[in-house]
């Protein structure tokens, strides 16, 4: 059994109004992140993923229950102690912009250092470690304003490194990125998790690396509260339809994505051997608003389809594709381009 | 850091040489070590009143500048100033309350002070009344934007307030009031220049202590917090060193306008950098430099008059930042 770094028990999470009233978020929330596992907070924007993460690091009191850090209370430790075991990861806008890239990642050396804040030898080698884990150290003498918004989070990232806390929590770490830093950084949480042993919870909207790299998903959503379990299980659960209580997304168990509703009833017939081609096929297809059936399946609807039935597709390994329309026109298409002029 | 530390020690000695009677260095460098020169006159001129004049104005540049730069990164606002949170304003009204209400006169118990002390009590006290309510709201409020607001709103009070004075008042206790409000670096005698200097120091003590906090604050509250940051007690003890640096500096020489906003953007784009390990003793330093320029400005037109502080601190300041402005190719701070 994994050691258990951070867990709650019907905890209430919320903000205090004035001094009556108490608007809360959610309530009775159970839940834990094991020591050396990835976790993922899914959910829509105003479903309370951020006062969740705040009050899980400590910035924010809980409105009844307790969150607890290695057994004990998260309260009961000092300010001090706190800073070493719980490293935050934000999108806050700073004013950062003066210091050099590697004096930002040395702040986070603070906890450990004295009156001034002065680096040792041992805080410098661990400053310059975490730099070259983040693949930042060639840009240590840049100053902070002069770097993308990709290489200021991986700064911070190395920042929450060199804290070398137990937890390290990040509320939307790959927002602003582009498609290589999110894998990036996605990659570099998970081998935190994996290799060096802390546990890492996050909050994103990036549902496919969120379900590539996490071991366990929390799903947050107002009219459901917390649902969470281990990414495949909860995949598999159909819970990741809740997300979208009010709207007719689907959620694809085989691609992990969600796909659009097809709203048109318009459909085609594929078969064949090659099944790379025949998924992306589809791709296209789902696009257009057009479902796929397979010979399987093809006998029990084809009586009731009459106009609504566009064709059938053939897709062979090493050869074209080739398009039977209703009325008998045959297509032989290279690529997907041809086929979708001949299937629209 | 250099460079300046060197212009700090030519301008001092600039200061006591130049004035309305230029004094050779040889005399002065007497009178500083012997206590005897070739003149009497300049001896007395040189002891008496121009050592005290450069050394008013250097501690008053330091300590405004570092108040005016610790308030810039807890409130994470570049137009902070040591004006802003209302403190100058309620040491202007104790003076106000003093000169035009009680005709410079103040009775405390048996003690009765006239004239030019009790100036200084009033400005002491009003600076240290207002400092204790914005302390008292800062424990009520977490916010610091929030705070920086409510200091606004107590300035605008206690600046109503002494307008009602000037508007009440004779026509001599306006102009007293406003030959108060200009400024000046004269108004130390050496018996007090103890007191001076201590509570300055006092102030800049404290800020070196925050040297570390401050550094953690340029990430934000959040961030800071997770770094170990406690930040009510780090506010407290700023305001304290704040409310100190400009209480004393406002009650011995009048409210120095502009060198608490402008400072620490003039050192932050010098030395290119927002570390306050550094950024913080360059501020102490260059306040201290340009304090000492606007002295040695103010007292040239010669034996007829000084040239009010406050009106030579901005024609000297304020383009010296928008040189360094232009010719700064990086503004690094905001981003």
């Amino acid at each position: 059994m994994k050691q258990v770094t951070l867990s709650a028990q019907d905890l209430d999470i919320g903000y205090q109004e004035g001094s009556h009233g108490k608007h809360v978020v959610h309530r009775n929330l159970n839940l834990s992140v094991p020591r050396g596992t990835l976790v993922t907070l899914l959910g829509p924007n105003g479903a309370g993923k951020s006062t969740l993460l705040r009050t899980l690091a400590g910035s924010q009191f809980p409105l009844n229950g307790n969150v607890f850090l290695g057994g004990k209370d998260l309260y009961s430790l000092s300010l001090k102690a706190r800073s070493q075991t719980i490293a935050l990861v934000l999108t806050d806008r700073t004013l950062s912009g003066g210091l050099t890239l590697r004096e930002l990642v040395s702040l986070g050396r603070q906890p450990y250092t004295g009156f001034f804040g002065r680096l040792n030898r041992e805080d410098k080698d661990i400053v310059q470690q975490a730099l070259k884990d983040v693949g930042m150290y060639h840009l240590q003498d840049r100053y902070v304003a002069e770097l993308s918004d990709g290489e200021r989070q991986k700064g911070l990232i190395a920042k929450a490194l060199v804290q070398e806390a137990d937890l390290i929590i990040l509320d939307e770490p790959t927002a602003f990125l582009d498609v290589v830093s999110r894998i990036e950084i996605m990659q570099l949480l998970r081998s935190l998790a994996q290799q060096k042993g802390c546990s890492v919870l996050l909050s994103s909207h990036d549902v496919e690396q969120a379900l590539m790299q996490s071991d366990y998903l929390w799903l947050l959503t107002a009219e459901k509260g917390l649902q969470h379990g281990f990414t495949e299980d909860m995949v598999l659960s159909g819970m990741m339809e809740d997300l979208f209580p009010h709207s007719p997304m689907v959620f694809d168990a085989v691609r992990g994505t969600y796909l659009p509703p097809i709203i048109h009833q318009n459909v085609c017939l594929i078969t064949g051997d090659d099944a790379l081609r025949i998924q992306w096929c589809e791709n296209l297809l789902i696009r257009h608003g057009i479902r796929t059936i397979y010979p399987s399946n093809a006998t029990d609807v084809m009586q009731d389809l009459g106009k609504s039935y566009l064709g059938h597709i053939t897709v062979n390994q090493a050869s074209p594709i080739l398009y039977k329309s209703r009325e008998g026109e045959r297509f032989v298409c290279c690529d997907f381009q041809t086929l979708a002029q001949y299937i629209i | 850091m250099l460079i300046m530390s060197l212009l700090l020690v030519v301008l001092f000695v600039a200061n006591l040489v130049w004035g309305a009677e230029n004094i050779p260095m040889q005399d002065v460098w007497a009178a500083l070590t012997t206590g005897h020169s070739s003149n009497d006159a300049w001896t007395f001129i040189m002891l008496e009143s121009r050592l005290p004049q450069a050394i008013t104005a250097l501690f008053c540049g330091a300590g405004l500048s570092v108040a005016g730069l610790m308030l810039q990164t807890i409130f994470s606002n570049p137009l902070a100033g040591p004006s802003i949170l209302g403190i100058n304003t309620g040491a202007s009204l104790g003076v106000a309350l003093i000169m035009l209400l009680l005709g410079g006169n103040l009775q405390v118990a048996d003690y009765s002070f006239s004239g030019y002390v009790s100036v200084i009590l009033g400005a002491f006290i009003g600076a240290m009344c207002v400092l204790g309510i914005i302390l008292f709201f800062s424990t009520l409020v977490k916010s610091n934007l929030m705070l920086l607001i409510i200091g606004i709103m107590v300035g605008y009070i206690a600046s109503s307030a002494i307008s009602l004075l000037n508007f009440f008042a004779t026509a001599e206790g306006v102009h007293s009031y406003m030959a108060w409000g200009m400024g000046n670096f004269s108004g130390v005698t050496t018996d007090q220049l103890g007191l001076y200097v201590g509570t300055i120091m006092i102030g800049l003590i404290i800020s070196i202590f925050l040297m570390k906090p401050l550094n953690a604050l340029l990430l934000g509250q959040r961030y800071a917090e997770n770094l170990g940051v406690n930040i009510r007690r780090v506010r407290l003890w700023l305001l304290l060193a704040v409310g100190l640096l400009v209480a004393i500096t406002t009650a011995f020489c009048g409210p120095v306008s502009f060198i608490g906003l402008a400072v620490p953007h003039v050192a932050r784009m010098l030395l290119g950098s927002s570390n306050h390990n550094g950024l913080l003793p360059f501020t102490m330093i260059t306040g201290a430099v340009i304090a000492l320029i606007c002295n040695i400005l103010s007292v040239l037109p010669g034996a007829t008059g000084l040239i009010p502080l406050n009106a030579v601190t901005p024609v000297i300041g304020a383009p010296v930042i928008i040189y360094v402005i232009i010719n700064q190719r990086r503004l690094q701070y905001f981003n």
